[in-house]
Formats: structure tokens, sequence, C-alpha cells
């Protein structure tokens, strides 16, 4: 996706954004305990792939609401991430999510993308869909603010001047 | 806390922990009923390294994920017989890290309408005896009447 897109891409602040993000979201445990990944990533936008699986429903046998909402504040989260300067690290201050659609599905997908690059807040839409059959269903969709704590980079992303 | 509401089906309680003994997640992650009552519902979940983000702690997703099921079983626990439940929304605010031994959520019935339920989660962090709030959780549940709470066959 990335490229050949209408809109301008909005412009990282960090040269080492793609590989910042991809080794914060490789720390993250919670990922791999669900077997979630990245799909794919440009500045501003990050989109995490999870394929079902039945250890992670709820009471019907769908994937639960919890991690729908878990991949689409990462992928909200690091959309947001790719845009802040180095030595900075990313924080979920909120976010409201609504559920569309049931969780049923081969695979889901977590698109996030930045609606407003602020210096300490960052406003991200989130869209989660699920693979059925061939064709995307809407699941659900999230509004999130993320914040940026300047200063404060992640152990092992720090950057010397 | 307040008078406790009255549940509609006399089955609530065993109906309520039979629904949750099938979420899988909640085995996945090694979560528990902690405490319920009708319109009540507290969730508790020990720290696990593999539910972590970035910085070791908690994963927001698994915060939210404990005050969802918390919600929506305070909700289900006033449901009629023969209903299921279902989140329609929330909003969740993060007020501290997810650090911790253990996580308490707990979900209490706001208003019980006949289709939507309103609920109120609030999350702590149980640390050396200390609690602290991390989360809140402001959700929409819908009832579905007639329809059963298990996996179509």
């Amino acid at each position: 996706m990335s490229g050949a897109v209408s809109k301008a891409e909005p412009k990282p602040r960090d040269p080492d954004w793609d590989a910042k993000v991809r080794a914060s979201f490789a720390r993250q445990t919670f990922m791999h305990t669900i077997g979630a990944h990245i799909a794919s990533l440009s500045p501003g936008r990050c989109e995490v792939e999870l394929p079902f699986r039945h250890d992670l429903c709820q009471q019907h046998g769908y994937l639960h609401g919890g991690v729908i909402t878990a991949i689409a504040a990462n992928a909200a989260g690091y959309a947001a991430f790719s845009l802040m300067p180095a030595n900075s690290s990313v924080l979920g201050v909120e976010y409201k999510i609504n559920l569309l659609g049931i969780g049923e599905g081969e695979r889901f997908f977590a698109c996030g993308s930045v609606l407003k690059p602020g210096r300490t807040l960052s406003v991200v839409r989130a869209e989660v869909e699920a693979l059925r059959g061939g064709v995307r269903h809407p699941v659900a969709r999230m509004l999130a603010t993320m914040m940026c704590m300047e200063g404060r980079p992640e152990p092992g992303l720090e950057v010397r001047a | 806390m307040s008078e406790p509401m009255k549940p509609r089906d006399p089955d609530w309680e065993v109906k309520v922990r039979d629904s949750f003994a099938r979420q899988s997640l909640m085995q996945t992650i090694g979560a528990k009923i902690a405490a319920l009552t009708p319109g009540t519902c507290e969730i508790a979940l020990p720290y696990r390294r593999d539910l972590c983000q970035q910085h070791g702690f908690l994963h927001a997703g698994i915060t939210t994920t404990i005050a969802d099921s918390a919600a929506g079983y305070a909700a289900f626990s006033l449901m009629p017989p023969g209903a299921s439940v279902l989140t329609v929304e929330f909003k969740v605010n993060f007020m501290a890290p997810a650090k911790g031994e253990r996580f308490l959520a707990r979900g209490s019935v706001v208003r019980s309408g006949r289709a939507l339920i309103i609920v109120e989660t609030e999350v702590v962090a149980q640390d050396k005896g200390a609690e602290t709030p991390i989360a809140e959780m402001l959700a929409t549940m819908m009832c579905l009447e007639n329809t059963p709470d298990r996996p179509e066959d």
C-alpha cells in the first residue's frame, strides 16, 4: 500500500521509523501470544493481521471483542508511533470502539491511520475487518487518542544525537 | 455499594458462570470470576509476562478484554432466560500503566433497559497490598432475547 496513494503521505520525523515500529511491536509479548503480526506499514498507517484461533473466543465461538479491540489499538498505536520523533515512546490515552459485526472469519485485519499527528496527542482511526469466504466484512471501528512521550525512548531504541 | 438489582432469571448465576467458562479467551489468559452479584461482576487476572506491551506492563488490549467481559457479565446477570449478551460499543480511558501482580475489573450496571444495558467497569492493579485504578470503561451491552448463549450447532 505504501507509495501509490492519492493523498500525500505524512512525513515521518524519525528516519528509522520503520525499524523502530517493528522493534517495538516485536517486544509486545501479547502479540506473540495471540499470533498477530504487522501486515503492512507506512508513515501514519499500520495494518495488523491476526489469523482466527479457537482459544481467543467468546462464548459463541467467535473472536472475543477484547482481541478485536487489542489489534485495533495496536494498529492505531503504531500508526501514531511511526510519525513520532526519535527518542520518544507511545502511550494509549483513550479509545472508543463500536463493534459492527461478529468476529467470524478466517483472518482479521486491523488498519490504523492517523487523522491528526499532534506534538503531544495524535488522533487515530482504526478499522477492523474479517476475511470470510474471500470477502472482507466490517467488524469494528475505533477512534483513539495516542500520546507521544518525548525524550522517553523505549529501552533499546535510544538514538544519540 | 448500592442495593442489589433484581435478576429476571432465577438461574442467573449458573448461566453467567457457564457462559464465562465457554469464553476460551478467558482460559487462555488465565482470568476468573472473583465476585458476582445481580448487576455486578468482578474478574481477576494475575499478571503474566506473555500478556504484555513493549514496556513489560499488561497490554491495554488485555485490560480492555477483562473490562469488557466484566461489563458483559454484569449485564448478562440481569437478562431474562433465553437471552444472550452482545457488546455494542465502549469507551476506555487509561489512567495509569498496568503495573501490578494482579488486576481486577469491576463491572456494575448503571442502567438496565430492555434492549440496552449501560455498564461501568473500573480496572485496578494490585501491587504489594495497594490498589491503583488503571482504567475506566463505559460500555453499552445489548440483550438479544430468544437467542441462545451458545455456539450454533
